[in-house]
């Protein structure tokens, strides 16, 4: 126990108010900043969105349904690149028999909407069996927990446990908060697992590459070329990882069962 | 005269060397127990070399025309010393039988030594014909091998009554078509007991093997040879498919068993050693099956080999159809596939099936006719043999996965797939029915529709009839769009992609910064009290300025000259780390001097503090403009000493 000079007028409380400041300060601008990350791309001409989200909803229910995904995409060409957008681009171009773009559709409004049960269904729906793999027993619950969470949603995570573990240090070292020094721990603990977590997610998303074929029965070859031997038909929607993409129109690709082969770049899309 | 010792001396190393590097350092030698024996005897060809050598070589076997090897005998070294010198001798060989009546000269054994070969003697052994035909005629021209011994009296009475049998079918075979070699044991009231395999096995060069019986339980059946009973079983049995043309030995099987002597023989053998327990009384005693088995005590060991086959291998006709697909059988064929009629996104599997005998593992695949209207994608096959009435068997399947270009009626046509027949010694063309095949057009429009009789019980619902309802899936589609414009009309993105929110990060981390700054310096203020109150003094003194401030604006000049004294006494003391309670005007005065603090605010001090001491303890009230003066001076001073005192 150290005994402290206490001096009346100016004393440690109004430096950690200082300090506190600062932070309420800073978590301000950061919740800035994702308001305006979330907000309408252009706001310069808002009324012609909202048109053509309506004309594009209309000729949807009317069965026209190349007409509609075409002004869905003329939407995420202009910046609106919601889930809500890509879920309807993807309900789209199912109805039109385009089920591998459907599938990249449904995959990116998956990636800032995981929770959404009409998207997961639909993407149930389309996929073919080899998109379907579980993983090990072990990893389910593991894998499960991650992707019941977008990205932002772990990162937000993440920065509440980090803001917290910092305020219960300032806390513990002003001596504020009897009970700070007991919270620091089990809060870092926290911490580090939503950024492991967040790490993960990240790697999969972010610095892995998956495509989808768009060409139903693409033929996987052992080489980039036609003269190699075809090892796989893959049908249209199989979701693959894009290990390299070479210059001569070919990539090599590996399928949720493990198989690895090279076709036509021309034959699928990026997520 | 000169006798030159070297000349010598270099003479007798000469004719040392030249005798001993042109002598043969050992002696190697043929031998056989029996110059002349019949065809029911064996016997034993033995190789010896010997020599002062320690590193004698192993002499290596010749051939030996006219004779198979029954068995052979292990090589042995032995080492004898006489008369101070070593000579070492090492033993091999093999047990003979023959196979044909004639004069036979078995070639010399040969030993390679020191890069040189050094060759045995030839031995010359006349076999001569049976005095009594003891085995069927029919056997007899086969050429069969009866059981062998090492008792002579023994073998000749197992002449035609135990030995191997191997059959051959056929023995003029087309390559690629299977010969069945089956080895049959035959056994005419003969016990025997403990069969096994001798090494080494027969090795079947130029030809693939598959075995159809394994070697196993003997189960024995019988069977009537020229009028005599035999108990015949099959031994093995296996498929032998040529690969080369020509003539080919087969070497034979080799096997050996326990063979009980009968009674009348075993009084009969100068070889064994009679003891005290080989009296008769004791060979009917224990010869009672009660107490042991016969072959615990009055059993040999024989040794059973099949007579040599050869069989001739022959190339198929000349000349072949050009589309030959070099499948050699008497097969058919069959297609089929998995469904007729199919949408054009859908795929067709081609079934073609080959059945009939023959090495069904050598069947090629068979091609389809090229056609613009399929992708073929590449096949698969298996093959299932089964073993039928002394041939080989089964079923080969191709499948092949078709996909249809576009929709319509189309045909699949297999091309002629031509084998030859070796049961009818012709080439054949085997041809199959076109398979039609109806191709409906996707219907892009409606992908999803996919109709399910799938029922599901809802319990609770009950229908008029009085019957429980139950909910039937009819169809199976995608969900619909979502139409709420405000969550549609956003932009998604990855919010730690900004470089505004990654540099926010550091604010946290720079408050945690400023604490440990503050609470470090905390712990040094509470461990260092004078520099405490030295950095708290300033604080302390505009808080009794302000209190005397406001007793100067309430007029209230006693409190005011008291919170004056306070403010100045206290800030002096609390720099000079000094008591303030016994802190005289006069000591610090002269602290302050010590600490090189001018003289004219020194004596501004002390003037202040005595008129403070005057104004409190004596009646004289002062204006306020004096009081007003004597606190901005106060506030001055304080002002000069904080710089002054850093």
């Amino acid at each position: 126990m150290h005994a402290y000079y206490k001096f009346p007028g100016e004393t440690a409380e109004m430096n950690a108010k200082i300090a506190l400041s600062w932070m309420v300060i800073s978590l301000l601008v950061f919740l800035n900043a994702y308001g305006s990350a979330n907000k309408p791309a252009s706001s310069d001409n808002p009324l012609s969105a909202s048109e053509l989200f309506a004309k594009a909803n209309q000729l949807y229910q009317q069965g026209k349904f190349k007409e509609s995904a075409q002004l869905y995409q003329r939407l995420i060409a202009m910046g609106y690149n919601s889930p809500t957008l890509w879920y309807n681009l993807g309900n789209a171009y199912v109805k039109s028999g385009q089920t591998g773009k459907a599938v990249v559709a449904y995959e990116r409004a998956l990636r800032f909407a995981p929770r959404d049960s009409d998207l997961r269904e639909n993407l149930l729906l389309i996929s073919p069996p080899e998109n379907l793999r579980k993983p090990f027993i072990l990893l389910r619950p593991f894998v499960a927990f991650i992707n019941y969470f977008s990205l932002n949603e772990l990162f937000m995570l993440c920065e509440i446990f980090y803001v917290c573990t910092c305020l219960m240090l300032i806390a513990s070292l002003l001596r504020l908060l009897p009970i700070a020094r007991r919270l620091i721990k089990p809060v870092l603990i926290l911490f580090v697992l939503f950024l492991i977590f967040f790490a993960v997610n990240f790697y999969q998303e972010v610095m892995t590459t998956y495509g989808v074929i768009v060409h139903d029965k693409t033929i996987a070859r052992s080489g980039p070329g036609n003269e190699f031997t075809e090892i796989m038909v893959l049908p249209e929607g199989t979701k693959f990882r894009l290990l390299a993409e070479q210059s001569d129109g070919w990539a090599k690709i590996r399928i949720p069962d493990g198989l690895t082969g090279f076709v036509p770049s021309s034959a699928f899309e990026k997520i | 005269m000169g006798f030159n010792f070297k000349i010598v001396f270099a003479l007798a190393g000469f004719l040392w060397f030249g005798v001993f590097a042109g002598a043969q350092p050992f002696t190697i030698t043929a031998e056989v127990d029996h110059d002349k024996i019949t065809l029911s005897e064996s016997v034993k060809y033995t190789v010896k070399v010997s020599g002062t050598t320690q590193n004698l070589p192993a002499p290596e076997l010749p051939d030996f025309p006219g004779f198979i090897v029954l068995q052979y005998l292990p090589t042995s070294t032995q080492i004898f010393q006489t008369m101070g010198t070593f000579e070492v001798s090492r033993v091999t060989g093999a047990v003979l039988k023959p196979t044909s009546v004639g004069k036979f000269t078995i070639p010399p054994a040969s030993v390679m030594y020191q890069g040189k070969i050094y060759k045995s003697n030839s031995v010359t052994i006349e076999v001569v014909k049976e005095s009594s035909d003891l085995i069927p005629p029919s056997l007899a021209n086969l050429g069969i091998i009866s059981a062998s011994t090492d008792e002579p009296a023994l073998n000749k009475w197992l002449t035609g009554k135990l030995f191997l049998l191997a059959e051959v079918s056929p023995t003029e075979p087309y390559i690629g078509q299977p010969v069945i070699l089956s080895y049959y044991l035959y056994d005419d009231g003969v016990q025997i007991a403990d069969p096994r395999f001798l090494l080494p096995e027969p090795q079947y060069k130029d030809f693939i093997k598959q075995a159809i019986k394994e070697p196993g339980g003997l189960e024995f059946t019988r069977k009537n040879v020229d009028g005599r009973l035999y108990d015949v079983a099959l031994v093995q049995s296996i498929a032998l498919i040529p690969t080369k043309t020509g003539d080919f030995s087969l070497d034979p099987l080799r096997m050996s068993c326990k063979v009980v002597i009968p009674s009348h023989l075993r009084s009969r053998q100068p070889s064994r050693p009679r003891s005290f327990f080989d009296d008769e009384f004791f060979d009917s005693f224990f010869n009672d099956p009660f107490f042991s088995s016969p072959f615990d005590r009055n059993s040999v060991s024989a040794v059973l080999v099949s007579q040599p086959v050869t069989i001739k291998v022959n190339p198929l006709p000349e000349p072949a159809p050009p589309d030959f697909s070099g499948t050699v059988g008497n097969y058919t064929l069959e297609t089929s596939v998995d469904r007729t009629s199919a949408r054009e996104d859908e795929l067709i599997t081609l079934k073609i099936k080959f059945t009939g005998t023959g090495y069904v593992d050598s069947i090629a695949e068979p091609k389809l006719a090229s056609t613009p209207d399929f992708e073929v994608y590449s096949s698969k096959s298996k093959s299932k043999t089964t073993p039928v009435a002394g041939t080989l068997a089964g079923e080969k399947e191709f499948e092949f996965v078709l996909r249809p270009k576009r929709p319509g009626k189309l045909t699949v046509q297999l091309m002629d797939y031509v084998i030859f027949n070796p049961d009818k010694n012709q080439y054949e063309r085997l041809t199959a029915e076109p398979i039609k095949l109806q191709i409906a057009a996707v219907k892009k429009e409606q992908p999803l529709l996919i109709a399910e009789a799938k029922k599901e019980a809802r319990p609770g619902s009950v229908n008029p009839s009085g019957e429980q309802e139950t909910v039937v899936t009819i169809g199976k589609d995608i969900n619909y769009i979502h139409t709420g414009e405000l969550k549609a009309l956003r932009k998604a993105g990855y919010i730690f992609m900004s470089r505004a929110v990654l540099l926010l990060q550091l604010i946290p981390a720079l408050a945690v910064a400023i604490a440990f700054i503050i609470s470090q310096r905390q712990q040094r203020l509470a461990a260092d009290r004078g520099l405490a109150r030295k950095v708290y003094a300033r604080g302390v003194a505009s808080r009794r300025l302000r209190l005397a401030k406001k007793s100067l604006n309430n007029r209230n000049p006693d409190e005011f000259f008291a919170e004056v004294s306070k403010a100045m006494r206290g800030f002096i003391a609390d720099k000079l780390n000094k008591p303030t309670a016994s802190l005289t005007v006069d000591e610090a005065i002269e602290e302050l001097q010590k600490r090189s603090v001018p003289e004219e605010i020194c004596q501004q001090i002390k003037e202040i503090l005595e008129r403070c001491d005057v104004a409190r303890y004596t009646s004289i009230n002062p204006a306020p403009e004096e009081m007003n003066n004597l606190f901005q001076q106060c506030t001055h001073i304080i002002n000069s000493l904080e710089k002054l005192l850093k």
